[in-house]
């Protein structure tokens, strides 16, 4: 086992390592622990704690007299094993009493890992796929917008333009997950209808970095950044719009401190762009008389800070019976899709998807939104295999099911 | 054994031990400098310090200042986000740190008083000077009670959660026994200390404002004891154990009164002036 190496952690990271106080407040909230009580290694306080240990045995007091000692390459194998069983829903730092900003926390002890070479197979399959065919599915990238191929008429600003005021950033799940298709055709379609001057990039659209950045490979992920980056540039556009908040928040928020630079373009989330669009009238809708529910995806909401603009354009419907599930906002249940955990853990993946789908079935809405194409279909998923009579859609479906002709 | 063998006593062991505590929290320090500062993931310690050294005088001294102390009281004392989740942990934590906030601050306004006012400028004589080393002093007497019941409620309350109500949440170990066995002996000697210091001689009428030590002491009255001698012991012995349990604060789960308060204070202000609910860049590439 190699030595460990700090270089990944940052100076607040080593702080926090010291600053848990071991409440367990975090334990109580983790929603991968609570399908999954036997893998205690999953827990936030767990996985401090080791972390912790495994600095002292090699940095602390002792190492400095007596020399560093090995790391046990079991208590490792555990560690990985909970570090990559974490949906990165980032709730256990919204109740933490000291406020440790845990999800990064939990990436650069992901990279620490992955130095160590003690990681998830799938890991390296997703490095491999994302590096050489530039999208999550190992497709050819050039079939980006086969999407596009079952909308009545494919529309300029599909893979016809060179330059644009808005560039939409579909994303790996809806460029090639069939389930998704129907997101980036409601977001053209509102698009269209809202007389938006946007384009996308097609084949110039690769993966944004983000399953990487998260499994730990953030390295792997420069050169897809840098890409993107330049071919948006090359558009002029003024924003760039994601419907998935993981493109969002990586677009964001990593683009800029991995570039060193700021991106020089807005970027925007799709609820953002729907907000500023229905704001400005440039929407008619037909009323719909239902009850509507909303899931707050992690990268959207606790990641990101974006929790009115949905629910404002889900209220801006007319008819619409808006409520809450029992744990919403920055207490928002996940949807068992995030942290790559579905690759690394299937079942536990679908086990916390169950789970927010009773609670919205609780609510008793005819409808499950939500803001994120990985948490519809987890979430869509988990609803089919439960048997749940409730429509589970992406807001930008949801709006562009009810404009008026 | 009088008075000035056992502050001897306290000093030559006192002085070592916190030798000891700030080797400690240098090994600490330089642990968090493995980090990485401002992106910079390279750069010697030296560097480091220097750019860390910037961003807290930039804090201190430019327009944060005033969020800082705020951010201090709010989150990281009062604990608003604590008392959102759960009253009874809430009580549990403001107790306890205030509590010790308190003592701390009283011993060392007293310590000040003592060592450097008095001995060096003889000021004994300004009321709101002596009257700190004077512990029959109402003031006095009536906070350092305050802080002491606060700190004993706020460890009952520690201790029967973890040990007795036994919170499945919660995952018990060495570290969590030793800050329970710590804070328990530094209480139980100070309030000894206090007991003794009741039965002296030379208690003054003002120290009724000791009110849980002053109905308790004549209930031990009776005991054959030499209550000069032990007081006189008893402050040197708890001295000893409140310093003992600081020189394992770098090692021990102690260090999450020190750099608790410090994320708690950086992240929140994080949150206020940078990015609202979300983070800035989580990936450390070497590209």
């Amino acid at each position: 086992m190699s030595r460990l190496d700090l270089k990944h952690f940052t100076f607040m990271q080593m702080m926090e390592l010291d600053a848990c106080t071991r409440c367990g407040e975090c334990v109580e909230w983790c929603p991968t622990f609570t399908e999954k009580a036997e893998l205690d290694a999953i827990t936030p306080l767990r996985k401090i704690e080791t972390v912790r240990g495994f600095v002292n045995q090699q940095y602390g007091l002792l190492a400095r007299i007596f020399g560093s000692r090995p790391i046990d390459k079991e208590v490792v194998q555990d560690h990985s094993t909970g570090a990559y069983d974490c949906t990165l829903c980032g709730r256990c730092g919204v109740v933490c009493p000291v406020h440790i900003n845990t999800r990064s926390l939990w990436i650069a002890m992901r990279e620490t890992l992955v130095d160590q070479g003690v990681y998830p197979e799938a890991m390296d399959h997703l490095r491999e796929t994302v590096t050489t065919n530039y999208n999550i599915s190992g497709d050819p990238n050039e079939e980006r917008l086969i999407w596009s191929q079952n909308l009545p008429e494919i529309p300029e600003g599909v893979g016809g333009k060179e330059r644009a005021e808005i560039v939409y950033f579909v994303g790996c799940v809806s460029s090639f997950y069939p389930q998704s298709y129907s997101i980036p055709q409601s977001m053209v379609e509102v698009f269209e209808g809202a007389g938006v001057d946007y384009m996308t990039l097609g084949g110039e659209e690769w993966c944004c970095g983000f399953p990487l950045i998260i499994a730990g490979m953030g390295d792997a992920a420069v050169e897809s950044v840098r890409h993107n980056v330049e071919a948006v540039r090359r558009t002029g556009a003024r924003q760039l719009v994601a419907a998935c908040p993981s493109c969002y928040h990586t677009w964001k928020d990593e683009y800029p401190h991995i570039l060193g630079e700021p991106l020089g373009f807005e970027v925007l989330h799709s609820t953002e762009l729907l907000e500023q669009i229905i704001s400005a009238g440039k929407l008619r809708f037909k009323p719909l008389e239902e009850t509507v529910t909303y899931h707050d995806p992690c990268d959207l909401g606790r990641t990101s800070g974006i929790y009115d603009a949905p629910r404002n354009v889900i209220r801006a419907i007319p008819g619409v019976n808006f409520v809450e599930m029992k744990d919403h906002h920055e207490y928002s249940l996940c949807c068992g899709g995030g942290g790559d955990v579905e690759m690394a853990d299937k079942d536990l993946s679908a086990a916390v998807a169950k789970s927010r789908v009773t609670q919205a079935a609780e609510t008793e809405a005819k409808y499950l939104l939500s803001a994120c194409q990985q948490c519809t279909r987890t979430l869509a998923g988990a609803a089919r295999r439960d048997k749940v009579r409730m429509r589970v859609l992406d807001v930008a479906e949801f709006v562009a099911r009810q404009l008026a002709s | 054994m009088d008075e000035k063998t056992a502050e001897l006593v306290f000093w030559v062991v006192h002085l070592p031990l916190m030798v000891v505590f700030l080797a400690g929290m240098w090994l600490v320090f330089a642990n968090w400098l493995k980090g990485s500062i401002g992106g910079r993931t390279d750069g010697s310690t030296g560097q480091k310090i220097g750019a860390l050294v910037r961003i807290v005088l930039g804090t201190i001294f430019g327009a944060r200042l005033l969020l800082l102390v705020k951010t201090f009281v709010t989150e990281a004392w009062f604990n608003r986000r604590l008392y959102r989740t759960s009253i009874w942990r809430w009580l549990n934590h403001i107790l306890l740190l205030s509590g010790f906030m308190l003592l701390m601050t009283l011993s060392g306004i007293s310590a000040l008083s003592d060592k450097v006012l008095i001995h060096f400028f003889h000021l004994e004589h300004v009321p709101w000077i002596g009257m700190w080393v004077n512990p029959d002093h109402p003031i006095t007497a009536l906070l350092n009670e305050v802080g002491a019941v606060a700190m004993t409620v706020g460890l009952l309350f520690f201790v029967v959660r973890r040990y007795f109500v036994r919170v499945p949440q919660l995952r018990t170990g060495p570290m969590d026994n030793w800050m329970v066995v710590g804070l328990g002996l530094i209480l139980l000697s100070g309030w000894i200390a206090e007991l003794a210091r009741l039965n002296s001689s030379h208690v003054g009428p003002t120290a009724y404002f000791a009110f849980v030590g002053y109905p308790l002491a004549p209930l031990f009255k009776g005991l054959p004891i030499n209550w000069d001698s032990l007081e006189a012991w008893m402050y040197v012995i708890h001295g000893l154990l409140t310093s003992v349990v600081i020189v394992t604060i770098p090692f021990s789960k102690f260090m999450h009164v020190i750099s608790g308060a410090l994320v708690t204070m950086v992240r929140e202000m994080e949150e206020k002036t940078e990015h609202a609910g979300g983070e800035k860049g989580a990936v450390h590439v070497s590209a």
